[in-house]
């Protein structure tokens, strides 16, 4: 083999970079001019639309939340429960027996977890449909407060459940430490795992940190052109423009202090 | 992969198990595990305290294996 053969193609950034702009352009105007065509002159429609979908998760507040809160405390029960029985065979079996029951282990820690964030998620949005003085003032205020109770309960069992699910995974795994009520709970998580441990959650951490960035523009030319053609409120932006901040600025400066802390070392 | 090892040899002739092995290494089991299946390369200070605990040299553990291709 040549040695030209071996080095890679060049690849011109600045002309890749300004094709990839020009086309995300087209593509935007193309949705823009799209949007404009189907929904241009059904703004209206579609605002009331919108209005019908809000006040029908009004009447449905109540019942929906209960709902919810019940799915969630059988999901959750059922998540800790097979939990429990794979920390019995983890505990029994050893080497590549073990592996694969950790690794169910994992899979069912993370589908308890994102059943947990998905009720939170759920309740927040369904409440958030009623959650208004105008709709309040309506007549409305003992559905809103017993909606608000569901909430809270359901709230509170999600707490207790990742509390659960914590010290769960802390019974299988003693070496796992850290106070599930403490502020600095992920810290103290994080000093407890070994090399290979913190690989695996900073390799992660960077797949979040990527993930994100890919999705908040996206969210951003959404919720610009939500407000653009149905004036939804320069808040949706804002949010998200802000998030967008604080995790670049948080990744930034936790770079930037630890290679400080390593220099002072 | 280039980096070969043959941790789960000198752990089958002490006769521990995964846990055990973890436990004199200060480490948990699945980094014993990751480290045998080649997924994971340990540390210099990790692959030093395995050899001590094996007593064997690094060497005899890992093997670096240059690629054919480069």
């Amino acid at each position: 083999m040549t040695r030209d053969s071996q080095e890679p193609k060049k690849i011109n950034s600045y002309k890749k970079t300004g094709l990839i702009m020009l086309a995300a352009a087209l593509f935007s105007a193309v949705l823009g001019l799209l949007t404009m065509l189907l929904l241009g002159g059904r703004t209206d429609d579609i605002q009331t639309g919108i209005t019908d979908i809000l006040s029908f998760i009004q009447r449905i507040m109540l019942p929906a939340l209960l709902i919810i809160t019940a799915v969630t405390i059988v999901l959750g029960e059922r998540s800790i429960r097979r939990l429990r029985a794979i920390g019995e065979k983890i505990r029994e079996t050893e080497d590549e027996e073990c592996d694969r029951w950790e690794y169910e282990e994992e899979k069912t820690g993370a589908v308890g977890v994102m059943s947990n964030i998905l009720s939170q998620v759920l309740c927040v949005l369904i409440l958030s449909a009623g959650y208004s003085v105008k709709y309040i003032n309506d007549g409305n205020h003992k559905n809103v407060l017993a909606s608000c109770l569901v909430f809270l309960g359901c709230h509170a069992y999600n707490s207790f459940c990742q509390i659960r699910y914590i010290k769960t995974v802390q019974a299988i795994h003693p070496g796992q430490k850290g106070d599930p009520s403490s502020r600095k709970f992920r810290q103290q998580w994080l000093d407890s795992c070994d090399e290979a441990q913190k690989e695996l959650i900073y390799q992660s951490a960077y797949k979040t940190y990527c993930a994100i960035n890919t999705w908040i523009p996206i969210l951003l030319v959404f919720t610009m052109l939500g407000h653009l053609f149905f004036d939804t409120g320069i808040m949706a932006i804002v949010v998200v423009a802000v998030i967008w901040i604080v995790v670049t600025g948080s990744y930034l400066h936790s770079c930037v202090s630890m290679k400080g802390t390593k220099l002072r070392e | 992969m280039a980096l070969l090892n043959y941790l789960k040899e000198y752990r089958s002739r002490m006769g521990i198990n995964q846990t055990e092995l973890g436990k004199l290494a200060g480490v948990s089991r699945q980094t014993i595990s990751l480290i045998e299946r080649g997924d994971y390369s340990p540390s210099v200070t990790l692959a030093l305290k395995l050899a001590k605990i094996c007593q064997v040299t690094v060497e005899d553990i890992f093997e670096y294996k240059e690629d054919e291709e480069s």
